[in-house]
C-alpha cells in the first residue's frame, strides 16, 4: 500500500532523508523509531506531499505522491502529535467541516456513530472543543479517519502527552482500524507502545532507516536495548 | 545599573532584528526628504514674498505726485512674512492667505491660499518634518514597543526574569529606556538637521518645541509599555494600540473640529459681506455728500467752527468727510471682525478644553504656535494689516484735507507724501507671548506626561 | 467546498465576539460620520437658501422698479435700471448645489464657497473662492463617512483576516487540511471571500441605515458609492490573503498588513501631493498681484488708447457720437474687458499647472486604494477638487458673458427695460464630469484585488508552503 524508494530529501547540505525503502502492507501497523532529527516527521511530510522529494519517490497505492496528491489524499488520514481544531465549534461541528472538506456528505447520525465508534463519550460531543482534552481531540482525529474511509493512517507522534489511559484507547482503536486492512504508518518515540501495538518496526538514525523488525521477533528489553544500541553509535 | 542594563539589552535586541532596521531606514529617508523639499518650498516662497513685499513698495512709491484718495484707492498689499520654524511645521498656513490689500474703504480679507492651489490630494496632508514627528514617530514607537513585555511572557523569558531579583519597576523602566533612546536620538537629529536649514534661528523657540515632541513621544511611550504590560497577546497588542493611535491622532482631532464647528459656526463669506454692507449703508459714505449722515456731519462741522458755508472752513471738507467716513467704516469692520474673532477665541477655547481627550491635540497646537504658523499669528498679522491701513488712510486724508480746498478733486500731493506711509511690518509674537497663550496646552501636555507615567507606575505592579 | 466553507465562517464568525463587537462600533462610527455629514449638508443648504434670498431681493427691487417705468410710471430708484448698477451692484449669484451624495464625503466643500456674487467690477485673476473659516478645522479635516471607510474599514480588514492562513499554519490545523484532496490557497480564497461577503452585507446595512438617516434617496450615484466601497473593501481583502500566503507567522502579517496600511493610506498620498508640488509648481500667486496692478496702472494710464483699441476690435459697439463723446464707465468696461485678455495667459497658467497636477495625481494615484476611494467618492459627491475647478471655470467664463451681455447697453448710453431683464444670462452650474472617473477607479481597484488573488493561487504547491517541520 505504502512504498518509499530510494527516498530521500536533502535541505542545502543536510541530508534529511537518506535512500529510504520502505513496504507497508494493508493491516501493517508500521513503528518509525528514532532520536529528534532522525527523518520519522520528514517521512511522513514526503507521504503527505507535503514536501517534495529531493530524488526517489513515495507511492501511496500505486500512485506516486508528488505526481497526484489530490489523489492520494484522498486515501490517507492524517493525525499529528497535536490535534489542534477549531476552538469554538464542538465536536460534531469539527468532524462536520473536515469531513466535508475531504468531500465526503454524512448525515448527523452517521457523524456520531463515527464519533462513538472513535471511543468519544456522547455527551461530549456538542460540547466546545476548547473544554476537550488532548486524547479527546485526538479521537476526533480518529473519527475522520473512520468517516473518510481513509486506506492509509499516518501519525506523528499521536500519543505523546497521552496518559496512560488514553494511550491505550487508542492503541485500541489503531488495531481496530487495521483489522479494517488500514495500512498505518506511526511515527513515535514510545517504545514499550510500538511493540504493543505495531506489527514492524523500523529504527531511523541521521535520515536513514538502520534497522526493521518485525514485533514479533522481539521483546520488549531486546527492542530497547537495540534501540539504545544505534543511538549510541 | 539594572534599569540601564535591561534598556541596554533591549536596544542590542532592537538593533540586530531586520525590522527595526527597515522601520528606523524608512523613517530616517522620510525625515531626510520632508526636511529638504520643506527647505526648498520655504526659500522659494520666501524668495516670492520678499520680492513681492519690495514691488508692492516700489508700485506704491511709483505712482509720483498724485491725488491722496486716488493713492488711498490704489492702495498696496499687506504680506505676511514667512517665519523661520514653519519649515519644521506649517501648521495651517496652507489653509490662511498670505497677502491682504490694503485700500481705501474696505478691509479685506487675506487672500491667495495654498490649498486652493493644490489637489484634493493635499487634505491627506504634506510631507513635511511635523506630520513625520506627529504621526510616524508614534507609529515607529508603537511598532517597536507593542511586544516589549508581550514578547517575554510569550516566550516565558519574563519568568526567568523575576526570578532574578529585578524588581518590576526597574524592569518596566529600563524597558522604557530602551524603547525611547531610539526616538529621542531620531527626534534630534531630525531637529539638528532642521535647523541647520533655517536662518535666524531662535533657539528658545527650536528648544522649546524639541522638549514638547520629546514630551509627546514619553507620553506614547508610557502608553505603548502600559498596553503591552497589561497584555498577554503581542499581536492584541499591536491592535489596540493601533486603535488608540488612530483615535488619538485621527479620529480625535476631526471629531474636535466637527464639533468645534457646530458649537460655534463661523458665518459664511457671504453672510459677513451682507452684515457689513447692511451697517455701512446705515452710516456715513465718504463719497456721498447727499446723504443723511453727510449733511449732518455737515451741521456738525460748520457749527463747530463757527462758519456758515463749506468753502470757509479751514481744510478741504471732502477729504474731512472722506476721513469721518474712513472711521465709521473702519469701526463698522472692527465690530464685525471682533465678532469674528469671537467665535475663533470661542472655537479655539473648545479645542482647548477638548485637548485631554488626546496628547496629539495639544502638541499639535504648542507646535504651530512655536513656528508662528497657527491660527492667532494669522489674527494679528489680519490685525496688524488693519492697523497698517487705519494709519496709511489718515496720513493721505489729513494731506488731502489740509492742503486742499472744497472740490478740488483735481489736487496732487508731492510724491514724498507716498513715502510717509510707512512700509508695513509684521513681527510675530516673542516667546513670553506664546508662551503666555498656550498655558493651557502645556498644563494638559504635562498631565498627559505625569499622568501616563502615574500609569506605566501601575501597570508595572501587574505584570 | 463552498457550501462547507460557508457554513463554516458563519459559525466562527458569529461566535467571535470580536467581530460581534467591531460591527457594533462600525455602526457607531458610521452613524455619527453620517450625522456630521448631515449637518455640513443642511449648513451648506441654508447658507445657499439664505444667499439666494438676499440676491433675489435686489432683483426683485429692479424688476419692481422696470414694471413701474414700462407702465409710464415714475420711480425714484429708476437710477438702478443703468446697466452699471446691474451689472455691477445687482450682479448675479452664482451657485453650486449640493447633491445627497456629499452628506456622505465632505471631501473640498468646507473648503470653497458655493455661492459667489458674480458682478463686472470684479477681477477673475483675484476672485477668491474661499470660504470663511477656521484653518484649523481644514487642517484636521472632517469626520464624515468617507473618512471611516478610507481609514478604518482597513484596519477592520486587517484585523479579521491577518492570521486566517498563518493561524492555521501555526496551530498546525492547515496540515490536517493539507492532508485532505483540497487545493489550500483556493479553500483560503473562498474562507477570503466568505468574509468579504460578510463584512460587504455588514457595511451594506450600516450605510443603508446611515443613508436612511441622512434622509437620502435611492439613486444611481448611492449604487456607486456602494460599488465603489465593495471595491475598496476587496482590495483590502486581496491584499490580505496574499500576505496570509507569503506570510510565515500571524505577528509578522500583522506587521506587514499595517506597513502597508500605513505605506498606502497614510504616507502614499503626502508622498504623491508633494511630488505633484514639485514636479508642477504653481507658479506664486504674491507675484500675480503686482502683475495685476502693473497690467491695472497701465490701462489705466492710457484710458484714451484703451477705448480706442478696444473700439477697433468692436466696432458693432461705435455710436454715432464718435468716441469723445464716451466718458468712465465706458472706458472702465473697456479697460476691464482688456485686462481680462491681457491677464489671461497669466492665469491661465495656473489652471494649466493645476491640471497637470491633477493629471498627475490621477496616474499616481493608483498606486493608492485610498487615494482611488477618497477621488471617487468625492466625485461621486461632487465635492473634489475637480468638481470646484469646474465651478470655477463655469463663473469665470459667466462673469465673461456677463461683462459683455452690459456692454451694447453701456455704449449706447441705455437704461434696461423690463423685457431686458428676463434676456439676462442666467448662471448654471453645468457639470461635465461624469461617473466614468469613478468607475475606473472603481475597475482598477477590482482588478487589482483580482490579480492578487490570482498570484495568490498561482503560488499553490509553488513553494514549499508546508515546510515548517519541527524534526
Amino acid at each position: 500500500m505504502l512504498h518509499a524508494v530510494n527516498l530521500t530529501k536533502k535541505y542545502q547540505e543536510n541530508l534529511a532523508l537518506d535512500n529510504l525503502n520502505l513496504v507497508i502492507e494493508p493491516g501493517d501497523i508500521y513503528c518509525l523509531l528514532g532520536a529528534n532529527g532522525a527523518g520519522k516527521s520528514t517521512t511522513i511530510n514526503l507521504f503527505l506531499n507535503f514536501i517534495a522529494p529531493t530524488s526517489g519517490k513515495a507511492v501511496i497505492d500505486q500512485i506516486e505522491v508528488s505526481k497526484d496528491p489530490q489523489a492520494i489524499k484522498k486515501l490517507i488520514a492524517y493525525i499529528p502529535e497535536n490535534l489542534v481544531l477549531y476552538n469554538e465549534l464542538s465536536g460534531l461541528e469539527n468532524l462536520e467541516y473536515f469531513v466535508g472538506l475531504a468531500g465526503m456528505k454524512y448525515q448527523q447520525d452517521e457523524l456520531v456513530s463515527f464519533l462513538q465508534e472513535a471511543g468519544l463519550q456522547s455527551e461530549a460531543f456538542k460540547k466546545r472543543v476548547k473544554t476537550y482534552s488532548k486524547g479527546m481531540r485526538q479521537k476526533i482525529g480518529v473519527a475522520m479517519a473512520i468517516a473518510k474511509r481513509a486506506k492509509v493512517l499516518l501519525l506523528d507522534e499521536p500519543t505523546s502527552g497521552l496518559d496512560p489511559k488514553a494511550s491505550n484507547e487508542f492503541s485500541e482503536l489503531l488495531l481496530r482500524l487495521s483489522q479494517q486492512n488500514v495500512a498505518t504508518l506511526m511515527a513515535t518515540h514510545d517504545l514499550f507502545r510500538a511493540k504493543e501495538t505495531g506489527t514492524d518496526i523500523g529504527i531511523m538514525k541521521s535520515g536513514k532507516l538502520v534497522e526493521q523488525l518485525s514485533t514479533e521477533e522481539i521483546n520488549h528489553s531486546d527492542l530497547e536495548k537495540l534501540y539504545l544500541n544505534h543511538m549510541n553509535n | 545599573m539594572m534599569v540601564f542594563r535591561v534598556a541596554k539589552k533591549e536596544i542590542l535586541e532592537m538593533t540586530r532584528s531586520g525590522q527595526f532596521k527597515w522601520m528606523l531606514g524608512i523613517v530616517v529617508a522620510l525625515s531626510v526628504v520632508a526636511i529638504y523639499i520643506s527647505h526648498v518650498h520655504w526659500q522659494e516662497k520666501n524668495l516670492q514674498r520678499e520680492l513681492a513685499q519690495e514691488d508692492a513698495r516700489s508700485l506704491w512709491l511709483a505712482q509720483g505726485a498724485t491725488n491722496p484718495h486716488n493713492a488711498a484707492h490704489y492702495g498696496t498689499y499687506a504680506f505676511k512674512p514667512q517665519f523661520p520654524l514653519s519649515l519644521i511645521d506649517p501648521g495651517v498656513e496652507k489653509f490662511t492667505g498670505v497677502s491682504i490689500f490694503l485700500e481705501a474703504h474696505s478691509r479685506n480679507e487675506a487672500d491667495n491660499v495654498a490649498a486652493a492651489d493644490q489637489t484634493g490630494l493635499s487634505r491627506f496632508g504634506d510631507l513635511t518634518p511635523d506630520f513625520i514627528l506627529l504621526f510616524i514617530v508614534p507609529l515607529m514607537i508603537i511598532a517597536l514597543g507593542h511586544q516589549s513585555v508581550t514578547k517575554e511572557k510569550e516566550q516565558g523569558t519574563l519568568r526567568i526574569i523575576k526570578t532574578q531579583g529585578i524588581s518590576n519597576q526597574q524592569l518596566i523602566l529600563g524597558k522604557w529606556l530602551g524603547n525611547y533612546a531610539p526616538v529621542a536620538i531620531l527626534t534630534t537629529i531630525i531637529f539638528i538637521l532642521a535647523a541647520l536649514f533655517i536662518r535666524q534661528i531662535d533657539w528658545k523657540f527650536v528648544a522649546t518645541m524639541w522638549l514638547v515632541y520629546l514630551a509627546y513621544f514619553a507620553i506614547v511611550n508610557s502608553i505603548t509599555l502600559v498596553i503591552s504590560s497589561f497584555l498577554n497577546n503581542s499581536g492584541i497588542s499591536l491592535v489596540i494600540l493601533l486603535a488608540i493611535w488612530i483615535v488619538s491622532c485621527l479620529a480625535v482631532p476631526k471629531t474636535a473640529s466637527s464639533f468645534t464647528n457646530e458649537k460655534h459656526p463661523y458665518p459664511t463669506r457671504q453672510e459677513f459681506d451682507a452684515a457689513v454692507a447692511e451697517d455701512k449703508k446705515k452710516g456715513l459714505d465718504g463719497h456721498d455728500p447727499w446723504s443723511e449722515a453727510s449733511k449732518k456731519l455737515e451741521q456738525e462741522t460748520l457749527q463747530a467752527y463757527e462758519v456758515s458755508k463749506l468753502e470757509d472752513l479751514p481744510f478741504n471738507f471732502d477729504a474731512f468727510r472722506m476721513q469721518k467716513g474712513e472711521e465709521h467704516e473702519t469701526a463698522i469692520y472692527f465690530k464685525h471682525n471682533e465678532k469674528l474673532k469671537e467665535v475663533h477665541q470661542k472655537q479655539t477655547q473648545v479645542y482647548r478644553s477638548l485637548a485631554f481627550l488626546s496628547p496629539f491635540l495639544p502638541t499639535r497646537f504648542l507646535s504651530m504656535s512655536l513656528a508662528s504658523t497657527d491660527y492667532s499669528t494669522h489674527w494679528n498679522f489680519a490685525d496688524a494689516a488693519e492697523k497698517h491701513r487705519v494709519e496709511m488712510q489718515r496720513v493721505l486724508n489729513t494731506n488731502f484735507a489740509e492742503n486742499s480746498k472744497l472740490g478740488e478733486w483735481s489736487y496732487k500731493a508731492d510724491a514724498s507724501l507716498l513715502s510717509e506711509v510707512p512700509e508695513f511690518n509684521f513681527e510675530a509674537p516673542d516667546f513670553g507671548e506664546v508662551m503666555d497663550a498656550n498655558k493651557s496646552n502645556l498644563l494638559i501636555l504635562t498631565a498627559w506626561l505625569l499622568g501616563s507615567f502615574a500609569l506605566l507606575f501601575f501597570a508595572s505592579t501587574r505584570v | 467546498m463552498v457550501s462547507q466553507n460557508i457554513r463554516h465562517e458563519v459559525r466562527l464568525l458569529s461566535r467571535n465576539y470580536w467581530f460581534v463587537s467591531l460591527s457594533l462600533v462600525l455602526v457607531l462610527l458610521c452613524l455619527y460620520a453620517g450625522y456630521n455629514g448631515l449637518r455640513h449638508f443642511e449648513r451648506r443648504q441654508a447658507d445657499q437658501q439664505q444667499a439666494i434670498a438676499a440676491q433675489q431681493e435686489k432683483e426683485d427691487l429692479i424688476q419692481e422698479v422696470a414694471l413701474n417705468l414700462s407702465k409710464g410710471e415714475e420711480h425714484p430708484s429708476a437710477f438702478r435700471l443703468s446697466p452699471m448698477n446691474v451689472a455691477i451692484y445687482t450682479g448675479q449669484l452664482a451657485t453650486m448645489p449640493a447633491t445627497e451624495i456629499s452628506k456622505l464625503a465632505i471631501g473640498q466643500s468646507d473648503l470653497y464657497t458655493h455661492q459667489i456674487k458674480i458682478s463686472s467690477s470684479e477681477d477673475l485673476a483675484t476672485l477668491s473662492f474661499n470660504e470663511l473659516n477656521n484653518p484649523v478645522q481644514l487642517l484636521f479635516g472632517n469626520f464624515d463617512l468617507a473618512f471611516v471607510l478610507t481609514y478604518l474599514v482597513p484596519l477592520v480588514i486587517i484585523a479579521f483576516t491577518y492570521n486566517l492562513r498563518t493561524q492555521e499554519l501555526e496551530s498546525g490545523r492547515l496540515r490536517l487540511l493539507a492532508s485532505n484532496p483540497i487545493n489550500t490557497n483556493l479553500w483560503l480564497l473562498q474562507r477570503f471571500i466568505i468574509r468579504y461577503c460578510s463584512l460587504a452585507i455588514i457595511l451594506t446595512f450600516i450605510l443603508t441605515l446611515t443613508a436612511v438617516m441622512v434622509g437620502m434617496a435611492f439613486s444611481l450615484s448611492l449604487v456607486t458609492f456602494f460599488l465603489l466601497t465593495y471595491a475598496y473593501l476587496a482590495f483590502w481583502f486581496a491584499v490580505s490573503y496574499l500576505v496570509n500566503i507569503y506570510g510565515y507567522s500571524s505577528a509578522k502579517n500583522a506587521v506587514s498588513l499595517l506597513s502597508l496600511w500605513i505605506l498606502l493610506v497614510l504616507i502614499l498620498p503626502t508622498v504623491i501631493n508633494q511630488a505633484a508640488n514639485t514636479v508642477y509648481p504653481m507658479p506664486s500667486r504674491v507675484t500675480l498681484l503686482n502683475e495685476i496692478r502693473q497690467t491695472k496702472k497701465e490701462l489705466s494710464q492710457e484710458q484714451d488708447r484703451v477705448l480706442d483699441e478696444y473700439l477697433r476690435n468692436h466696432p458693432e459697439l461705435i455710436r454715432n457720437e464718435g468716441q469723445n463723446a464716451y466718458g468712465y464707465w465706458q472706458g472702465y468696461f473697456a479697460s476691464q474687458e482688456l485686462m481680462e485678455e491681457e491677464l489671461s495667459p497669466v492665469i491661465n497658467r495656473f489652471d494649466e499647472q493645476l491640471t497637470k497636477q491633477q493629471k498627475w495625481v490621477d496616474s499616481w494615484g493608483l498606486l493608492s486604494p485610498a487615494v482611488l476611494f477618497q477621488d471617487g467618492a468625492t466625485e461621486l459627491a461632487g465635492t473634489s477638487s475637480k468638481n470646484y475647478n469646474e465651478f470655477k471655470a463655469n463663473v469665470r467664463s459667466f462673469s465673461l458673458d456677463w461683462r459683455a451681455h452690459f456692454m451694447p447697453f453701456v455704449f449706447d448710453n441705455t437704461m434696461l427695460e423690463h423685457s431686458d431683464l428676463e434676456a439676462l444670462p442666467k448662471f448654471e452650474y453645468r457639470s461635465i464630469l461624469g461617473t466614468s472617473g469613478v468607475l475606473v477607479n472603481i475597475s482598477v481597484l477590482l482588478i487589482l484585488s483580482v490579480l492578487m488573488a490570482i498570484r495568490g493561487l498561482a503560488l499553490e504547491g509553488k513553494q514549499e508552503l508546508l515546510s515548517f517541520s519541527r524534526s
